[in-house]
């Protein structure tokens, strides 16, 4: 049932990002959401759900971008894995995290993005112009973190079923 | 124990990603557009497109006031502030402008200097660049319209790019300026030949000449047609705005297209295969598209 629902969420955020936020870009660039599903996932049920996400979420997206297939899915798995593993670590979840989740997360996915994708032979990726764009996307990422994790938090199953070392804490 | 299990099954589900994912980038990067993963793509295409145009229709109003947020500053968000103002009867207006504007770009694509044997198919752009890495548009036709990867898109001012993959109600187009972009150009009125290409970050062309050729700033370029382009000859593409000399090995040339890429509503798909005729090009001026003067054929002028 879980899967079901991240599923839905991975349709429609993937719909919203190719359909409406190419129209709201901010400063010409547009955010992840597809990664922002996958870490909020990996921050709630861990780095195997949020990789699993993130790989989903970024083929999804994939197939309407010209970099190769699977670029995004690999750097969004990637991401999340990562997340998801600090994520256990953490002691405590400090107030007002989502936004700053959302601007490493969104850095991080950038350049591992971009460093695969130079990897693969994606030209386009090999300008300076490449470092502006990541970090605009991540700014992007932070101001939507928030509602994507309440999105995440309020459409899968309840706190209760996520691993405990992954629950929220009040 | 169970922690430790935990973990490699974690590591296991990674690694499995890993290599799925270097497959399909793998098999992506050598097969083309035909292949299985070609189909999924256009069938993803195909189920998005009629979303992407309803939100297009929707995302004009949306799109200035976000515009006026981000790009614009002040000056753009007091005009929003007055438009919310404006009565029913200056709605009416305001559409009635905007059908008048768009009938003056189907007026300056209709009139564009082309044989009119080469069938053109107009269509709407509906989405622009998915990711932040490419420079792509999307139009309201695709497949069923016969619009198919490779065709030549212009606009009112001249070339807009090519069609990169078309599907059922939606075609890509790659614009001039994506860097993987290149067109076969020639300096108009002169036999100065090159290839342009597009440039990440940046709006301009790229044209790498021998040294010693005559270029100027102010040159207007037009596609060349030479064998094996994807683009008819004579289509305007830009003027010369820069020219750096590099010692030993030639001129750098930066071409401005004319084509405002951001502004793009309608453009027009050319039925047209490499080694087709060419096209009648005005003898003044290049730009805009709309202008009108006596037209002669640049076959003439290549002879």
């Amino acid at each position: 049932m879980r899967t079901l629902r991240v599923a839905v969420l991975v349709v429609v955020l993937g719909v919203l990002q190719v359909a409406f936020f190419t129209h709201a870009r901010l400063f010409g660039v547009v955010p992840d959401l597809g990664l922002l599903l996958a870490v909020a996932i990996a921050y709630r049920y861990g780095p195997e759900a949020g990789a699993l996400t993130g790989f989903a979420s970024g083929l999804f997206f994939d197939f309407f971008l010209e970099t190769p297939l699977a670029l995004s899915a690999l750097s969004y798995a990637l991401t999340a894995y990562a997340v998801g593993l600090i994520r256990a670590g953490m002691l405590r979840e400090p107030r007002g995290i989502t936004p700053v989740i959302g601007l490493l997360a969104g850095l991080a996915g950038g350049f591992v993005f971009a460093g695969l994708g130079i990897l693969f032979g994606v030209d386009a990726l090999r300008d300076t112009r490449t470092f502006q764009v990541i970090f605009v996307s991540a700014m992007y990422d932070a101001l939507l973190a928030p509602a994507v994790f309440w999105l995440v938090n309020r459409f899968t199953l309840p706190e209760r079923d996520a691993p405990s070392a992954y629950r929220l804490r009040p | 124990m169970a922690v430790h299990r935990r973990a490699s099954r974690r590591r296991y589900v990674l690694l499995v990603l890993v290599l799925t994912s270097v497959t399909l980038i793998t098999l992506d990067t050598r097969s083309d557009d035909s292949g299985p993963l070609g189909v999924v793509g256009r069938a993803a295409h195909t189920v998005v497109s009629p979303v992407e145009k309803a939100v297009d229709s929707l995302a004009d109003p949306l799109n200035d006031w976000w515009q006026g947020l981000t790009d614009r500053g002040s000056l753009k968000k007091e005009n929003e502030r007055l438009r919310r103002e404006l009565s029913e009867l200056e709605d009416e207006r305001r559409q009635a402008q905007e059908a008048l504007r768009e009938n003056e770009v189907f007026e300056a694509l209709a009139g564009l200097p082309i044989y009119s044997d080469i069938h053109r198919e107009t269509a709407r752009v509906v989405n622009r660049s998915t990711g932040n890495f490419e420079w792509t548009i999307t139009l309201s036709k695709g497949s069923e319209s016969g619009i198919s990867p490779n065709m030549a898109v212009i606009g009112p001012d001249g070339v807009v790019g090519k069609v990169l993959e078309s599907w059922t109600g939606g075609s890509k187009v790659r614009l001039l300026i994506d860097p993987d972009s290149f067109v076969s150009v020639r300096v108009f009125g002169s036999q100065v030949t090159g290839l342009a290409r597009g440039r990440a970050g940046s709006d301009l062309l790229r044209l790498e000449l021998d040294p010693g050729v005559d270029v100027q700033v102010g040159d207007d370029v037009v596609t060349s047609g030479l064998e094996n382009s994807d683009f008819p000859a004579g289509l305007s593409v830009g003027e010369v705005a820069e020219v750096e000399e590099q010692p030993g090995i030639g001129l750098l040339v930066r071409v401005r297209p004319w084509t405002d890429f951001d502004d793009l509503e309608l453009v027009q798909v050319l039925d047209w295969v490499p080694g087709g005729p060419p096209v009648v090009v005005t003898t003044t001026s290049m730009a805009p598209a709309a202008t009108t003067t006596t037209p002669t054929t640049v076959a003439e002028d290549d002879e």
